[in-house]
């Protein structure tokens, strides 16, 4: 896996962060606890000068793992941070990604924006988790219905990011963007980010991307720190989202979620 | 990475990737996968991120990103869509690029075309000084010398009638089988320059020198007293007497500041937080320089604009410019002369130009913005034309007044 320049990429999306702050009226971040959401966490509060100036709102399925909830807890009160929740509930046993992460959180995340008026949503996608992801833009638009038009996306010139688009009910801004998953590791190394404990290998076992208990299963892995994960990630051959059982059911599920407002 | 849909793009880039170990295994495999089940030999592009639609139909959509590492250094390689209706994603995928990549065919029939000379026109448009030409399916040509020879020529005539006077380099390659991709090929003795990734590896080691310019830094937002904003040219040092420009205001920087630190300077790309001595109302926006080298703050302004997609622009026509400084309405005054850029046709004082036309033209904005020549300063010589909330236009600053 190929790490980048560290220095560069907190550049990149600090600038990413201010500009969505200067240009939306009401911004919002979606944080699941994870790695990547947290660290935008941790660049936001470099951004700002240590205050996040917008909530943080977390879909919670009631289902997440209690280490999450113990971690979330943890880092609301050490960061003051503003949070959201809001439950997503789960109707059937159907735990496919359309149906569970699909339909539920998206309509969870809808009533947060429309209960809030939330023009602006930061997510913390990377274009190298999945080749759908690949092709999004930093400020990328979702229609009424949040759905993603990847087949006619806005002209993104010189890193002039447009926040107006006609017809679009939020815009959602992604300032990791151009991260790799090591970048992100690192950069939990470097500036000594707290992450959740079920990253950290015990019993042979860890997990690399964190869903919720029903759709995530760890992976082999001796690794039970920061460091051992970042030497890990350096020589592995396995995807990272190759646990996540949305990604695989179905070739292409994800293409599907991502058109239908999944973030 | 430029050229006509089907002359090899994507399978290059996954020639790069698969050479340089910059995949996965789990990824190789998927993609051997995925080209027996579609009946097809290996096809290396299927290593590059693509939609469903993408790998069935053959051809990129949307533009795609990819890494690839070699020794210490990280190349972004980007794949933009070959066929001419996607020219607003090639322009989003190629616009931050220091160097392009021109693929063209050697196989019989294929040849330059209409998309190639749209690609090479948009990108010597974006400001990118530097083309490689890849000379793709030498293979299929035989690895005839004589035939590269006079191919070369072509696309030399070609180029230069783009606006690109400098010789390019000419590499003679085969994305399928690996010739002077990574490895000096055998197959071609009679070739004694470097290979593809030698020639990448030369242009990333070059310095863009953007320290060395004047300072330049857009006031972005302001925090309770603090400013901050990319510098994009120069160093912002702590003691500096600064100037902002349009406000005309003077003043001296008092404290450059990160997150729980104090910083002796802010170089170009740093993201800087400071503090001036002086009233920061109705800085933002404004740029900030030394005070003995002030921007340019204009209104009259000669252009060079590509029309995209849909759209037409008019002379007389008004419109809403938008730069790096800001944005302000604006009137095109004159067309002074248009390009088509698929067929070079051009013609002279015309009264609109539309979609793959080029124009050059002379805007008259309503309020001064900070505006420079796109050759002297590009972050502050480019902008974009906007009807409503759709993107007409994209040009560079040829002239200010």
């Amino acid at each position: 896996m190929i790490a980048q320049d560290l220095d560069k990429l907190e550049e990149e999306s600090v600038y990413v962060l201010r500009e969505a702050k200067k240009r939306f009226k009401k911004l919002c971040c979606l944080w699941s606890m994870g790695k990547d959401s947290t660290v935008t966490v941790a660049l936001s509060r470099k951004a700002f000068f240590g205050k996040v100036p917008y909530p943080l709102v977390y879909i919670n399925n009631g289902i997440d793992f209690q280490q999450t909830y113990d971690y979330r807890d943890k880092m609301v009160k050490d960061w003051g941070l503003e949070l959201i929740e809001e439950r997503s509930i789960i109707k059937d046993d159907d735990i496919s990604g359309v149906s569970c992460c699909g339909a539920n959180k998206t309509e969870a995340l809808m009533r947060v924006l429309d209960e809030h008026g939330f023009d602006g949503v930061i997510v913390s996608i990377r274009r190298d988790e999945h080749g759908i992801r690949s092709k999004e833009r930093v400020f990328s638009p979702r229609d009424q219905e949040f759905r993603w038009n990847y087949k006619d996306q806005p002209a993104e010139m010189w890193g002039e990011y447009t926040s107006k688009f006609d017809g679009s009910s939020h815009v959602r801004i992604h300032p990791l963007l151009h991260w790799n998953e090591i970048d992100a590791w690192r950069y939990v190394q470097r500036e000594k980010i707290p992450v959740n404990p079920l990253y950290f290998a015990k019993n042979g076992k860890r997990y690399r991307s964190l869903g919720c208990t029903k759709c995530t299963v760890a992976v082999d892995s001796d690794a039970d720190s920061v460091d051992k994960i970042i030497e890990e990630l350096k020589t592995t051959q396995v995807e990272e989202r190759s646990g996540r059982a949305q990604d695989k059911e179905k070739e292409h599920v994800m293409q599907r979620l991502r058109a239908l407002g999944y973030m | 990475m430029l050229g006509h849909q089907d002359h090899g793009k994507s399978t290059l880039i996954g020639r790069l990737l698969y050479e340089t170990k910059s995949v996965t295994a789990e990824r190789i495999r998927e993609a051997r996968e995925m080209s027996e089940k579609l009946g097809l030999e290996m096809e290396y592009c299927f290593l590059l991120d693509a939609f469903q639609e993408e790998r069935e139909g053959g051809y990129t959509l949307d533009t795609t990103r990819a890494q690839l590492r070699h020794g210490n250094t990280i190349f972004e390689l980007v794949d933009v869509p070959g066929h001419k209706e996607f020219i607003k994603n090639m322009l989003s995928g190629a616009s931050n690029a220091s160097a392009a990549i021109l693929v063209a065919s050697m196989k019989p029939g294929e040849g330059l075309q209409d998309e190639t000379r749209l690609h090479v026109s948009m990108a010597r448009l974006l400001g990118i000084k530097r083309v490689i030409v890849a000379v793709n399916k030498v293979d299929l040509a035989g690895f005839n010398e004589k035939k590269f020879n006079v191919f070369a020529e072509e696309l030399r005539e070609f180029l230069k009638a783009a606006g690109y006077d400098e010789e390019p380099l000419f590499i003679p390659v085969s994305a399928k089988l690996g010739d002077n991709v990574s490895r000096k090929s055998g197959n071609t003795p009679w070739y004694g320059g470097p290979t593809l990734l030698e020639e990448l590896a030369k242009i990333a080691a070059e310095d863009k020198g953007l320290d060395k310019m004047h300072l330049r830094l857009p006031v972005q937002d302001v925090y309770g007293g603090v400013l901050v904003g990319r510098v994009e040219a120069g160093v912002l040092r702590k003691g500096d007497e600064v100037l902002f420009t349009p406000s005309g205001r003077k003043a001296k920087v008092t404290r450059i500041i990160e997150f729980g630190k104090e910083l002796g300077e802010a170089r170009a790309g740093n993201n800087a937080g400071f503090e001036v001595a002086t009233d920061t109302t109705g800085l933002l926006d404004n740029v900030c320089s030394h005070v003995d080298n002030p921007p340019r703050l204009t209104s009259k302004i000669k252009a060079k604009a590509f029309c995209i997609a849909g759209h037409s622009i008019s002379k007389g026509e008004a419109l809403l410019f938008k730069c790096r400084n800001g944005e302000t309405r604006t009137r095109v005054t004159q067309i002074t002369h248009k390009k088509d850029c698929r067929l070079f046709d051009e013609a002279d004082s015309p009264e609109k130009i539309v979609e793959y036309e080029l124009g050059e033209m002379n805007l008259e904005n309503e309020d001064a913005l900070v505006l420079e020549r796109f050759e002297d300063f590009p972050q502050f010589g480019r902008f974009v034309l906007l009807k409503g909330n759709a993107v007409a236009g994209v040009g560079t600053v040829e002239e200010t007044y």
